[in-house]
């Protein structure tokens, strides 16, 4: 099990650690689409 | 004309064909998506994920063949992120064919957990039943690499909307290219939350399990879309269409499963669109015909309907208040000769767009290497464009 299965804690540290801080202030927009593509793609 | 008076042209001429005013031609609309990468000397293994082949695919496409707008221009298809991701994407392809597995995200009982908290759903439930075992094992380098990947495509994405301006393209409607429309309750449970063999179940066995779902996905997702669409100025200026919406759920329904679970919801979303005077185009998998009666009663210019299997003839006959997209068969573009693909879409043009109305098509999606002869693509292309009413 990693760091990254739980929720929100896993989560929210997973965004913190993939989203560059420049795109921090869309991040939600921007996991909602990842998200998007692998749970549907 | 410039590329921007080229493109503002365009997009009055289809707006024109959809409410039903005179034309000097008729506008094409290339119902083409992965044709276009065998037609190019390509396999689909090639093009998939390399942004480059897909665009030189695309370039190929649009410097041949003569067309108004085109539905895909290589970016329908994210496998380069779900690739990075690992195995277990529910979408595949080889050389020559790209499709999608059927799939349910919950079961009946679950909706209203999934409604909860998608996103939470998706983390706990959706993604660890996907991924299986590999889920737990995703490192911090491959969800880098993933989310690499995706911006990578985000950026092909804005890339390939400049190739569009470049050719005078009008996107098809203001959508979210990640998830192609605007999405009713009914199709959102075939295509993803239930699949087809669980909805056509639920709709005999927990009928009131869907009618919950469904109040709840109204007023949570589509409430605030009736909302936007009420703000908004009016038709856009920049696209074929306003919306695009996708109708495949009704292929399982009877009737009376069609008025409980589906239309009242549509009606809403279409009456909402009607008050602002948009065009929605509707893309009819199946057949749409023996639910004509619905949609007698809406004003002409409020919807198109792209025929995937009705004969166009009989459908103007049957609902002379809609307009009609499509018409060119592929069956007839994979086996005729040029000379029967002409004259069959003289006749659609003459017959069916002569009062508007009209806008000229390919029925499916062309996607494989033989849902058309090249020679008989050119010949039907120079002539819609050429042809003169």
């Amino acid at each position: 099990m990693n760091k990254y299965t739980s929720y929100p804690e896993g989560y929210n540290r997973l965004v913190k650690d993939i989203i560059p801080w420049y795109m921090r202030p869309v991040k939600n927009m921007l996991m909602r689409l990842l998200l998007t593509i692998l749970v549907d793609g | 004309m410039n590329s921007k008076e080229m493109k503002a042209a365009r997009v009055k001429l289809f707006r024109d064909a959809a409410n039903f005013r005179k034309t000097d031609r008729i506008p094409h609309f290339a119902n083409v998506v992965t044709w276009k990468v065998f037609d190019a000397g390509h396999t689909l293994d090639e093009a998939m994920t390399n942004f480059d082949v897909m665009e030189k695919c695309v370039l190929h496409f649009l410097d041949k063949y003569p067309v108004d707008a085109i539905l895909d221009v290589g970016i329908r298809n994210q496998f380069n992120v779900t690739e990075a991701f690992g195995e277990g994407g529910y979408y595949y392809y080889d050389k020559e064919v790209v499709g999608i597995h059927d799939h349910a995200h919950c079961t009946v009982e679950t909706l209203q957990q999934y409604m909860d908290d998608p996103t939470r759903y998706a983390w706990e439930v959706i993604l660890p039943k996907k991924y299986g075992e590999s889920w737990a094992q995703k490192s911090k380098e491959t969800w880098k690499k993933t989310f690499s990947e995706y911006t990578r495509y985000t950026k092909f994405v804005l890339h390939m909307a400049k190739v569009m301006d470049r050719y005078s393209l009008p996107g098809l409607s203001p959508n979210n290219p990640m998830k192609g429309a605007v999405v009713p309750a009914a199709e959102e449970l075939m295509s993803n939350l239930l699949g087809i063999q669980q909805l056509s179940v639920a709709m005999r066995r927990s009928p009131d399990l869907l009618d919950a779902f469904i109040e709840r996905w109204e007023k949570e997702r589509m409430e605030p879309i009736y909302e936007k669409i009420r703000k908004a100025k009016g038709p856009d200026d920049v696209h074929c269409f306003d919306s695009s919406i996708l109708m495949l759920a009704h292929t399982v329904m009877n009737k009376k499963q069609f008025e409980r679970f589906y239309w009242p919801y549509l009606k809403k979303l279409l009456d909402v669109y009607a008050e602002k005077g948009m065009n929605i185009r509707i893309f009819t998998e199946g057949s749409i015909l023996r639910f004509a009666e619905y949609f007698r009663d809406f004003p002409k210019g409020l919807l198109t309907f792209h025929l995937e299997q009705d004969d166009p003839f009989e459908f103007r006959a049957a609902l002379p208040n809609v307009a009609i997209m499509g018409g060119m068969t592929t069956d007839l573009l994979s086996n005729g000769t040029p000379e029967e693909c002409v004259a069959y879409a003289k006749r659609l043009c003459d017959e069916l767009g002569r009062d508007g109305g009209f806008i000229f098509s390919e029925n499916k999606m062309l996607s494989y290497r033989n849902d058309a002869k090249a020679e008989n693509m050119l010949a039907v292309c120079e002539f819609v464009n050429n042809y003169k009413l």
